[in-house]
């Protein structure tokens, strides 16, 4: 059952982890392209501005193939009206388990493809003395992000657009009641706040903030 | 329209005499009105002017309003083991001196105080905000007693931090980065390479120390930008694109001193100094001012009771050990987000989406 449906979510989304993968195996080679020759100790703060502006693609990478696969792997069932899925003997969670479990096996590509190409960057760059390279622990960070922002869209997708509606409704009650409290001149900051929590330790989207640096100190 | 025309009186431009006059008329009112104004200011300072209340902790006086003088008590308490531990007995010399808190949006403002020289801070009504100013207050008065070829050095005032550690961080970096053989040379263990990177003792043309031929085109590149170049195009073009060395040393002595970067910039020599205070023990700050007139270097190997080389390795010692941690993933931050991960997806497979 599980290969049948790593199959079909393989046809769905192949041309987004391919793209994916190519992208994520290019960027550790882009973010050290001026390394490639000697680099002299005078350069050094050039070659970690440049790793630290390429940086900034991984997490855009692991939320865009992330998103767009979790997206992918309940579209067809939506549309079928999860005829598909009714048909089949398996209760709800389990159907559930295996789509995202072939969405996950299918995201191991790019996080694969991000390592392979650290390890291949950092060991045809000439890094100066006292820095160091980091592929497997920025591999592994990729692969947390894209785990994390993936369950979240899974989870969004597998519910119904009433549940969608639900959760912008709130948001959007948040956002009204803040603005009317401040027009009435209490200082409320709620959605800053909400923000905040999402993406500050111990928020789900902390993962994802901070610098990526394949190299550092 | 054309008999009114006629009739009208010929129209005259003001003479200069009229226009003088006018001047005056102008800059009389002008005098009366600045004193009607200063009256009305100093009424409404006398109605908010409230006699202060004092807090004391060691030799530090703070004065503040009866709103403010909490905060300003606790503030104190806050600064003074800071102080005293920097600049040990020297800090005794802030008896004669009174920092009056002025707490920011408060209408009242307390008196001037008599018989100590006063200092007036603004502070927003917190005690961890008034301590930090306090602090700060207090450094700018007992480094200013320092020798001024020192100061100059420094390029700052020491202020002493309830978390130097951040200090040792960035000074690791700078260490590291700089685009200078000096801090590589220092980094690698060699003293007169830290001697050269801090520009010990202070010479005329520093960046001929601090800086190669190859370094100096980088420097000139990250100095001159817009259009600095375009005054001194021929010289940059034969400094940065064809690599002339005589270029780039002509560019660099038409720069102000302040815009050369240093290899260890002013936060790391006022580290320096600070080692020199902890390490000289509490007298070290009286050690410090009475060496006066001496080489800067001088003055550091006095206040720090070791030669400047032995200060130097122990400094550079330190900035090792405080190698910031590399931006990677912690393992905190890594349970965390599979946390998440099986958060978001166990609330997947309990969705009721069929039933």
């Amino acid at each position: 059952m599980f290969r049948a449906i790593l199959y079909t979510q393989w046809k769905w989304s192949r041309l987004v982890i391919l793209l994916a993968t190519l992208a994520g195996f290019g960027l550790p080679l882009l973010s050290v392209q001026g390394a490639r020759g000697p680099v002299g100790y005078w350069e050094t703060r050039q070659l970690l501005g440049a790793v630290q502006g390429w940086g900034v693609l991984y997490p855009v990478l692991a939320t865009a193939v992330a998103l767009i696969v979790a997206m992918v792997a309940w579209a067809p069932d939506h549309r079928g009206r999860h005829v598909y899925a009714l048909s089949l003997p398996l209760p709800r969670w389990h159907y559930a388990l295996l789509r995202f479990a072939a969405g996950a096996t299918l995201l191991a590509a790019p996080v694969v493809a991000v390592w392979l190409g650290g390890i291949l960057a950092t060991s045809m760059a000439a890094i100066p003395t006292g820095l160091h390279a980091y592929p497997t622990m920025l591999a592994v960070r990729f692969g947390l992000a894209v785990l994390v922002v993936y369950a979240i869209f899974f989870a969004i997708s597998a519910g119904t657009v009433r549940t969608a509606g639900y959760f912008l409704g709130a948001l959007f009650l948040v956002v009204a009641f803040e603005a009317i409290a401040n027009a009435a001149g209490a200082e409320i900051h709620l959605f800053e706040k909400m923000m905040l929590l999402l993406i500050v330790w111990p928020g789900p989207f902390d993962v994802l903030t901070g610098r990526w640096m394949l190299i550092d100190v | 329209m054309c008999t009114a025309l006629a009739f009208a009186a010929p129209l005259h431009a003001q003479s200069v005499t009229e226009l003088r006059q006018r001047v005056q008329r102008l800059e009389r009112a002008y005098a009366a009105a600045e004193v009607v104004a200063q009256k009305a200011d100093s009424a409404r300072r006398a109605l908010f002017t409230v006699p202060p209340e004092s807090a004391t902790v060691g030799n530090l006086h703070v004065f503040a309003t009866a709103a403010v003088i909490e905060n300003a008590r606790a503030g104190a308490r806050a600064g003074w083991p800071l102080l005293d531990g920097t600049f040990g007995p020297a800090a005794a010399l802030l008896d004669d001196h009174a920092f009056v808190v002025q707490a920011e949006r408060s209408g009242e403002t307390a008196r001037p105080v008599t018989g100590r020289t006063s200092h007036r801070f603004l502070a927003t009504n917190e005690a961890a905000d008034i301590a930090d100013r306090l602090v700060w207050q207090a450094s700018q008065l007992l480094v200013a007693r320092l020798d001024p070829a020192l100061r100059d050095w420094m390029g700052g005032a020491i202020v002493p931090s309830a978390q130097p550690s951040r200090l040792l961080e960035s000074t690791y970096l700078e260490l590291l980065t700089a685009p200078s053989a000096t801090t590589r040379r220092c980094f690698q263990g060699e003293v007169a390479g830290c001697r050269d990177a801090f520009d010990l003792p202070p010479a005329p043309d520093p960046y001929r120390r601090w800086y190669g031929p190859e370094e100096r085109r980088v420097i000139v590149q990250q100095v001159l930008t817009g259009n600095d170049v375009l005054s001194v195009r021929d010289l940059y073009q034969r400094c940065v694109t064809r690599g002339d060395d005589s270029a780039c040393l002509r560019l660099l002595q038409r720069q102000p001193a302040s815009a050369i970067p240093q290899p260890l910039g002013d936060p790391s020599r006022i580290g320096l100094v600070q080692l020199a205070l902890e390490l000289g023990g509490r007298d070290a700050f009286t050690r410090l001012m009475a060496a006066r007139g001496k080489a800067v270097d001088a003055q550091l190997a006095t206040a720090a009771g070791m030669p400047a080389d032995s200060l130097l390795m122990v400094w550079r010692s330190r900035v090792l050990a405080a190698r910031p941690r590399p931006v990677t993933l912690n393992p905190r931050g890594a349970w965390v987000a599979l946390m998440w991960g099986l958060v978001f997806g166990m609330l997947a497979f309990g969705s009721t989406r069929w039933r």
